[in-house]
């Protein structure tokens, strides 16, 4: 009975044959697209870094948060292309989310400076800002259509990128 | 033993009125010094109270980037949301206020350096036009987004 489910092949990790190829393809599409994604909040963070820092460098500074920002993104990029595990979507969805709540926030709310972050209020947007959270929405997408694809419960074959215990009974032979 | 503490009790009496002087002084200067430390906290504090003071901005240790001290204002540049607004042209070498009712610092540069000032949050700066008529396009350096022209006849 649950032949079909258990043959069905997860398009996020390596496929052991032919049926496998569009899986791999559409891992592989995915994993590219959150990468690029995350590199546009990447690059476009460290790009507005020294100027917000000279703007509110009050605490940590509005500018190194933004390194911090785009440090995260990129090295999430990195690790969501090169492995595609289900702990890098999960790093891809708190990353990219992560940012654009707290993109949306200063946006729309005016928080006052708190403890080592500065008043970050602005209540703007522009070519640059808009593309950075919609780079950022696209992420969480993704990261969430691939969790999705990914969840436990659709595994059924070995990859070394999955949680220990989770294919026990595979190992088990 | 009481001559000898005469003296060190003299110095000791000047230093304490020295030191007392010294902070009252620096008292004095709190409320201009806070913007630069802590502006993104109280731009509230400081806007309404710049709205009618142009002339006295002249002498307000505020204003950190003045042009020629006692001038009146001629103009003043508002800065509000991450977006400039003033008047649509000012006089050659005439005095410009720019106000700062946001929460973060900003700058008003001269795209061709003919002015160039940083105005912390909620505070109010002042500057000298150019003496040259034309328009000036300026911009702010800490966010590429903002632009704004001054024209001077």
């Amino acid at each position: 009975m649950n032949t079909a489910v258990n043959s069905g092949q997860d398009p996020l990790m390596e496929p052991s044959g032919p049926p496998g190829n569009h899986g791999r393809a559409t891992a592989f599409v995915l994993r590219v697209l959150a990468a690029a994604a995350l590199a546009v909040d990447a690059v476009v963070h460290v790009r507005f870094a020294p100027g917000y820092q000279s703007a509110a460098p009050e605490g940590l500074g509005e500018g190194n948060l933004f390194l911090v920002e785009a440090a995260a993104a990129g090295v999430t990029g990195l690790y969501v292309l090169i492995r595609g595990s289900r702990p890098a979507w999960v790093f891809t969805l708190i990353i990219a989310g992560g940012g654009l709540a707290v993109l949306l926030l200063y946006r729309y709310i005016d928080i006052p400076a708190v403890g080592p972050f500065p008043a970050m209020y602005e209540p703007i947007w522009f070519f640059d800002k808009t593309l950075t959270a919609i780079a950022q929405t696209a992420a969480v997408l993704l990261a969430a259509t691939a969790l999705t694809l990914h969840r436990p419960g659709r595994r059924k074959t070995h990859h070394p990128s999955l949680p220990r215990g989770r294919n026990r009974g595979h190992d088990d032979k | 033993m009481k001559t000898t503490k005469t003296p060190q009790r003299l110095v000791l009496v000047m230093f304490c009125t020295i030191t007392l002087l010294g902070a009252s002084a620096c008292g004095g200067n709190s409320p201009s010094a806070a913007p630069s430390s802590g502006t993104a906290s109280q731009p509230a504090a400081a806007t309404p109270g710049s709205t009618t003071m142009d002339p006295g901005m002249g002498a307000s240790p505020m204003a950190s980037s003045m042009g020629s001290m006692g001038s009146l204002a001629a103009a003043t540049i508002h800065i509000k949301s991450f977006a400039y607004t003033g008047p649509d042209s000012v006089p050659a070498g005439a005095m410009v206020t720019v106000m700062n009712m946001d929460t973060e610092a900003h700058t008003v540069t001269a795209d061709d350096g003919s002015f160039d000032v940083v105005v912390k949050a909620g505070t109010s700066v002042t500057f000298t036009a150019p003496v040259k008529p034309g328009a000036y396009a300026y911009h702010c350096t800490y966010h590429s987004n903002m632009h704004g022209t001054l024209s001077v006849k």
